[in-house]
C-alpha cells in the first residue's frame, strides 16, 4: 500500500505540476534500489526521473535491458502515465480523420500528416510534402483507408494547384502514402477528370474498401477504392435538392448501418414550420453501378425544441446506429431515435458531450490532447 | 551584497538581486543570512552557477535571444559537469536551471549504447544473458538504428 508522503525539505523542486507521481512514489523507487551514480556520487531517484521523462521513447525502451529496476521503472504504469502526460505532442488546428481500427490521421495545411494510435498513444509523422508552385493550402484534405485486400491502411491527399496559366482556376493533385511500405508520398493520377475536388472533412470510408468523398462544390460524390487507388464512380447527388439548408452548407456524408448516406437539414424561412432532417441512403440497385438510387427519410424536428437554426447543430451521426444527436435551443442535448424524440437533462448531456469531445483532436498550445 | 561560500572555502560576494532566483538562498536572505556557506557545492560548479545567475537576472526583452545563446553554449560541458550542475541547481532550487539541465543531459545519453551508460553511471547489471535478450528481442526496433554511439561522455 503506497502512502502519500508529504514533500521533505529540501528535496527535488519539481518544476512541473506533476511532481505528485514523484511523491507518491519515493518509497516505491527506494524499495526497488535504482542506483545510478555519476563521477561516485548517487543520483537522488527523482533526479533520475526527470531526466528519463526527458528521454524519448525508443531510447527509454532501450534502456529497459541496463538493469532490473530500471526496466521496472520503465514498466511502471504510473511512470508510464505520467511519461505521457508530459510528453503528449501538440496537434492544435489540427483535422482529423475517421478513425479505422484505431489509427486517425491528424493533419494541417501545411504539410504537416502523422498517424495516431488511438490506444497506445503514440503518433509518427509522415514525410512532409507540399506541392511546389502555387497551391491553395486551405483547400488541402486527408482522408484515411484500408485496403482489405492488402490489409494496408492508406492516406489520401488532395490539394489544389493553380494551373499553368494562372487563370485562377486549380486543379486537383492526389497524392497517397501506404503506411508500413511507402518511405515518400506518391502522386496518382486518380482516374477520373481532375475536376473532382473533395470537399473538406466530409468523406467516409466504408468497410468495403471504398472511400466515398463529397465534391467541394456539392452535386456530386467520389467514390475512391483504396485498393486501386483511383476514384472508380462518381455518383450524382439527389435530384434536384442540393443543397438544401439555406446556409449553403454541403451536407454531410456518412456511414448509416453499413449504408452510405447525406444528411441534410432544412428549414423553411416562413416562421413556424419544422426543422427537417433529411437523410439521403444511397442504395445499389444490385444490377450494375447505374443502379445506383437514394432513398429519402426525412425526420421532423418540432419547432418548439429547436427555434432557430443557428443552434441546431448536427453533433454527430452515430455509425451504424440510426439515432442522431443535436444541440437543442437551450443547450440540451436531443437524441433522436428514429421517427420520435427523449430529451435528457444536462448533467447528461455534458457527459456525453465530454466523451465525443475527447475524440477532437485540437487543444491549445502546448496543452496535450487526448484521444 | 552576499557572500557565499565553496566546500573548497572560496569566497563570492554577489548582489542580492542575483541570488534570489535560488530559492535556497532567498530564503536565507530573508531570514538575514548575508554569509551563506554551501558545503555541497565545489569552486568549480559555484562559478558557473553564479554565471548562469548574473546572465539570468535580466530578463528584460532585448536580452531574450541573448540568454537563449547563452542557454545553448552554457550545456556544452561534459556530462560530469552537467551533473555536477544539476546537483547543485537541486540544493538551490534554480528550477530555471534544472529544465534547462534535463533536457541537455537526456539528449546526451538517449543514444548511447547500454554498455556506455551503464559505464557512466556504474549500473550494474543484474540481468542473466537469457534474460537480457529476451528483453531487447521484446523491445527489438527500439535497438534497431543508425545513431547509436558508445562515448562515455
Amino acid at each position: 500500500m503506497r502512502k502519500f508522503h508529504k514533500r521533505p525539505e529540501g528535496s527535488l523542486h519539481s518544476s512541473t505540476t506533476n511532481y505528485t507521481y514523484m511523491e507518491e512514489n519515493k518509497i516505491y523507487m527506494e524499495e526497488n534500489k535504482i542506483n545510478v551514480n555519476i563521477a561516485g556520487s548517487f543520483i537522488p531517484h527523482e533526479i533520475v526521473v526527470e531526466i528519463l521523462m526527458k528521454v524519448p521513447a525508443k531510447s527509454l525502451l532501450r534502456f529497459k535491458c541496463l538493469s532490473k529496476s530500471l526496466c521496472s521503472l520503465i514498466s511502471d504504469t504510473l511512470f508510464i502515465e505520467a511519461y505521457h502526460q508530459r510528453n503528449r505532442p501538440c496537434f492544435r488546428d489540427f483535422g482529423f480523420t475517421q478513425s479505422i481500427n484505431g489509427l486517425v490521421c491528424l493533419w494541417n495545411n501545411v504539410g504537416k500528416v502523422a498517424i495516431c494510435n488511438r490506444f497506445t498513444k503514440q503518433h509518427v509523422f509522415l514525410p512532409h510534402q507540399q506541392p511546389t508552385g502555387l497551391f491553395c493550402p486551405s483547400m488541402t484534405c486527408c482522408s484515411l483507408g484500408f485496403d482489405p485486400a492488402t490489409k494496408k491502411h492508406k492516406v489520401f491527399k488532395a490539394h489544389a494547384v493553380s494551373d499553368q496559366e494562372e487563370t485562377g482556376k486549380f486543379q486537383a493533385i492526389y497524392l497517397i502514402f501506404t503506411i508500413g511500405t511507402d518511405n515518400s508520398w506518391r502522386e496518382i493520377s486518380g482516374g477520373c477528370s481532375l475536376s473532382f475536388y473533395p470537399a473538406k472533412h466530409n468523406c467516409v470510408y466504408m468497410d468495403d474498401g471504398v472511400i466515398y468523398f463529397v465534391k467541394k462544390l456539392g452535386r456530386d460524390i467520389g467514390a475512391f477504392s483504396v485498393g486501386e487507388e483511383k476514384f472508380t464512380r462518381i455518383i450524382s447527388s439527389p435530384d434536384g435538392v442540393w443543397p438544401l439548408g439555406i446556409s449553403k452548407i454541403l451536407p454531410r456524408i456518412v456511414d448509416i448501418k453499413g449504408q452510405v448516406a447525406l444528411v441534410d437539414h432544412t428549414k423553411d424561412v416562413v416562421g413556424d414550420d419544422d426543422i427537417k432532417i433529411v437523410l439521403y441512403v444511397l442504395m445499389n440497385g444490385g444490377v450494375g453501378e447505374d443502379d445506383e438510387t437514394w432513398l429519402t427519410h426525412t425526420i421532423e424536428l418540432p419547432s418548439s425544441e429547436i427555434t432557430e437554426l443557428s443552434h441546431c447543430s448536427l453533433l454527430g451521426l452515430f455509425h451504424k446506429c440510426s439515432y442522431m444527436t443535436l444541440e437543442g435551443k437551450n443547450g440540451e442535448l436531443l437524441k433522436y431515435i428514429k421517427c420520435y424524440c427523449r430529451r435528457f437533462k444536462v448533467e447528461k448531456v455534458r457527459e456525453v458531450v465530454r466523451r465525443m469531445r475527447r475524440d477532437r483532436a485540437t487543444g491549445p498550445d502546448e496543452i496535450p490532447v487526448d484521444f | 551584497m552576499i557572500t557565499l561560500q565553496s566546500s573548497d572555502k572560496d569566497v563570492f560576494e554577489i548582489e542580492q538581486s542575483i541570488l534570489i532566483q535560488s530559492g535556497t538562498i532567498k530564503n536565507m536572505v530573508e531570514d538575514d543570512f548575508t554569509f551563506i556557506p554551501l558545503p555541497s557545492v565545489d569552486t568549480e560548479t559555484l562559478i558557473k552557477i553564479i554565471e548562469y545567475m548574473k546572465k539570468h537576472a535580466d530578463k528584460t526583452d532585448s536580452k531574450e535571444k541573448n540568454i537563449k545563446e547563452f542557454d545553448k553554449d552554457f550545456m556544452k560541458k561534459t556530462l560530469n559537469e552537467l551533473f555536477a550542475l544539476v546537483f547543485a541547481a537541486n540544493y538551490l532550487h534554480i528550477s530555471s536551471l534544472l529544465e534547462l539541465l534535463y533536457p541537455s543531459i537526456a539528449d546526451r545519453i538517449k543514444d548511447k549504447i547500454t554498455e556506455a551508460i551503464r559505464q557512466i553511471f556504474s549500473i550494474r547489471c543484474d540481468f542473466t544473458p537469457e534474460e537480457e535478450r529476451r528483453i531487447i528481442m521484446d523491445n527489438k526496433w527500439a535497438h534497431e538504428g543508425t545513431e547509436i554511439e558508445g562515448t562515455l561522455d
